[in-house]
């Protein structure tokens, strides 16, 4: 079974998408682990389950260490030989050795006391000193540890320590009705809240079994595009930002505005939360609001595009900067613009909705794996989702905006291309309540990517870097 | 009544230093389409610094507490060599051309010790990279100095001033690539974009605020005033070369045109800032290098 999929990691026509634990201990007296790839060639699903009760084959390749770092912490689950087996995140500061919440049996009324300190990897050659930010920092971000090995200014290593605000999501929600679900669904990542609960919807939705009415999977479209518009313009803004070009910043963090106030108009809420329900959308919203808004911001997108690619001293910082290459990549089953830069492309929509999207997604991907590419990746997507507004709204079929149904229990995935790329919700439901949730956001494979993509550059660049990744420290703590 | 105009040129000087950053920092918000605060808010920062509490870290020795003064007290020796709107200054005496560049190094070199004293990591990091910037700028600052001293045969600051303004240049184009070289150098200096981002909050890519990002309370608003006033000795320095001082016998009249010039001068400063990006650091060292080559050239060219 270990080489089984060990042969599936490295191979090029399928992409691993997480893995993802239930405890089925009362049931079948066993844990369940469940390895999703995604069959590129075939196009479908792929699971290899693995019961266990206390071991699990450890596999070396750096897209499963947090992986099972997470089983270990949150599970108790021993990954057989691995070897650097350290909290991720129930920090051995804040909580007991042999502390597992997410096991049903899991006893949460204990004293919360540390029993020792988190080791760092040892890394000191000879004239290299340290430099550590975080995880408090300047500016309105969250928390993250990041510790530079420097000489002098170029890198010499980088390592991160995130899940300073684990938020016990996943824990919350056991016991809990779907409707409280689809709440915190939209609370996991400010951003995303739509891609997260469109991911929960999805989820529920194949449980029940619910086709859902066209006209309601329309509009949950343009509104995920309006949200990866949203995103990938800050991105854009920031950019600017961080090369110190803050005519551009401020012009496209107007850009940036004029969405989220487009979301109020639409929905009421800027970030286009409490619109999605199980089985459909709340409400009727009139999409004219955005057909008229959208021309004129495209227009002004264009010219802060055009003003970027034009400007050296702005290429110039970003070209070569934060190279990733395909081969890391792949290693660690990146996701979103930052694998489709490095020439890995996975994109939900194009790979498993295709016949929504059609050719309005194309495969666009590029090698260079620097800032400049992961920007020229967002440029696309942001031309791509004023195609597919544009068609959506005038091709907009009549009819419900939700479908009646009937609740049953189960197990499902939840797919959902949010815009740093595919969200995975894993949910068990058991008499009517959520049993068991499991949150893949893309940044949990994306985050141990910047520890090789700063190499041979130098700490003035790092904040560069950070922002073409934009990784969400909320995404990942869950 | 000579001392009595120079101690007015020095009061005048770090009066309206910290408006001239106001200025710039107004109209860049401006231009880019922004409010932005209002040019009086680097007074009123001063003032709310001046009430708080200073912190100094436990690992500071006394070089924490002289070093502000030292680099204050440097610039303010520098502002009395430098006519601002009458060539009658306060310090005056030959060769005061080099001492003023010499006092100038003194005030980098107490701040990169500040940087360094304070023993955090961002703060080594600012000092190292300040002076890897002044020790290139500081060549293009000594040759532009040079070849006013030579064409004007004199190697006081005022006397060349007098004489710029008594005398066209010989050489204009010259004249030309001095000023080009002087403007690298004070943004270089000033840590202005594309040297460094006055404006950012990012820790680790900062050159002047790194080294001042332990200061609190007093110290930080000696160090902020020090930063205003070493911007406005630079647009000093270009405006009156540039523009000479009115030879009118109402000081009133004089102090207006002076003020006026400041403001002219401070514009460039943020037009540049908007339309260019910063550069990669270790490209910071080419662009000095143009500085000075453009320094040589005007020297060169006087000769030539």
């Amino acid at each position: 079974m270990k080489h089984y999929i060990e042969s599936l990691l490295h191979s090029d026509d399928y992409q691993f998408l997480g893995l993802f634990v239930s405890d089925k201990t009362k049931e079948q007296g066993v844990f369940i682990l469940r390895y999703l790839f995604y069959d590129i060639k075939n196009k479908k699903l792929n699971i290899t389950e693995i019961d266990t009760r206390k071991e699990f084959p450890h596999i070396d390749i750096p897209a499963l260490d947090w992986y099972e770092r997470e089983i270990h912490d949150m599970f108790g689950l021993v990954p057989k030989g691995h070897p650097n087996l350290r909290p991720l995140m129930l920090f051995p500061e804040n909580y007991p050795k042999d502390f597992h919440p997410l096991r049903k049996d899991a006893n949460l009324n204990i004293e919360y006391r540390g029993y020792e300190e988190y080791r760092y990897e040892n890394f000191e050659p000879e004239g290299s000193f340290k430099i550590l930010v975080g995880p408090i920092h300047a500016g309105i971000i969250e928390p993250g540890h990041f510790r530079f090995t420097l000489n002098g200014e170029p890198i010499l290593k980088l390592e991160i320590r995130h899940f300073y605000k684990h938020k016990g999501i996943e824990k919350l929600a056991e016991g809990k009705p779907v409707e409280f679900g689809l709440k915190l669904s939209e609370r996991i990542s400010g951003d995303h809240s739509l891609a997260h609960s469109l991911a929960f919807v999805k989820a529920v939705e194949t449980i029940y079994g619910i086709d859902i009415p066209p006209k309601a999977v329309y509009v949950r479209a343009i509104l995920l595009e309006l949200e990866r518009l949203t995103c990938n313009i800050n991105d854009f803004a920031f950019i600017f930002q961080d090369v110190g070009y803050s005519f551009g910043a401020q012009k496209v963090f107007a850009i940036k505005e004029m969405l989220m106030r487009l979301n109020e108009a639409l929905t009421g809420n800027r970030f286009n939360r409490g619109i999605i329900k199980v089985g459909g959308i709340l409400k009727e919203i009139d999409l004219n609001i955005v057909k008229d808004g959208i021309k004129l911001l495209k227009k002004e997108y264009l010219k802060y595009k055009k003003l970027f690619l034009n400007s050296s001293t702005i290429l110039e910082r970003t070209d070569t900067t934060g190279k990733v290459s395909y081969e890391t990549a792949k290693k660690y089953a990146a996701l979103g613009y930052v694998a489709k830069a490095s020439g890995l492309y996975f994109d939900t929509r194009k790979i498993m909705e295709n016949k929504l999207y059609g050719p309005l997604i194309k495969e666009f991907s590029l090698k260079s794996g620097d800032v400049t590419a992961r920007l020229k990746v967002r440029f696309n997507d942001i031309e791509e989702s004023f195609d597919i507004i544009e068609e959506f709204i005038s091709n907009i079929p009549e009819g419900n905006i939700y479908k009646n149904y009937e609740k049953k229990d189960g197990y499902s995935f939840g797919f959902e291309e949010g815009q740093r790329g595919n969200i995975i919700h894993m949910l068990e439901i058991e008499n009517g309540l959520i049993s068991r949730w499991k949150i893949r956001d893309p940044s949990f494979h994306n985050w141990p990517i910047i520890q090789e993509a700063v190499l041979g550059d130098i700490i003035a660049d790092f904040p560069l870097i950070n922002k073409s990744l934009n990784l969400s420290y909320s995404g990942n703590d869950l | 009544m000579d001392k009595v105009i120079g101690v007015l040129q020095l009061v005048l000087f770090v009066a309206i230093a910290p408006a001239t950053k106001g200025f710039i920092h107004k109209l860049k918000l401006n231009l880019r389409g922004q409010k932005g605060p209002s040019i009086i808010q680097p007074y009123k920062d001063i003032f709310k610094l001046l009430k708080k509490e200073s912190i100094i870290s436990q690992d500071a020795s006394f070089i924490s507490r002289i070093a502000p003064i030292i680099v204050l007290l440097a610039l303010i020796v520098n502002v009395c060599f430098i006519p601002v709107f009458s060539p009658h200054t306060l310090l005056s005496f030959t060769g005061d051309v080099i001492a003023f560049i010499y006092v100038f190094g003194l005030s980098t070199f107490f701040m990169a010790l500040y940087g360094m004293d304070q023993g955090s990591a961002f703060g080594g990091l600012g000092s190292a990279r300040e002076m890897t910037i002044a020790s290139l700028a500081e060549p293009t600052l000594m040759m532009i100095m040079f070849t006013f001293s030579l064409e004007y045969n004199t190697s006081n600051i005022s006397e060349i001033f007098i004489r710029v303004h008594n005398s066209s240049f010989s050489v204009p184009i010259a004249y030309v690539f001095s000023l080009l070289a002087l403007f690298f150098v004070s943004m270089a200096e000033n840590a202005r974009i594309p040297f460094d981002n006055p404006e950012t909050h990012l820790e680790l890519t900062m050159v002047h605020e790194a080294m001042i990002l332990e200061a609190s309370g007093k110290y930080l608003a000696i160090f902020e005033l020090s930063s205003y006033i070493k911007l406005l000795l630079f647009i000093s320095i270009a405006s009156n070369i540039f523009l000479p001082f009115l030879y009118s016998s109402n000081i009133l009249l004089n102090i207006l045109f002076y003020i006026l010039k400041v403001f002219l001068f401070s514009i460039p400063i943020s037009i540049v800032e908007l339309s260019i990006a910063k550069f990669r650091f270790f490209r910071i060292p080419d662009l000095l290098m143009i500085s000075f080559t453009l320094a040589v050239l005007g020297f060169v060219l006087y000769y030539a």
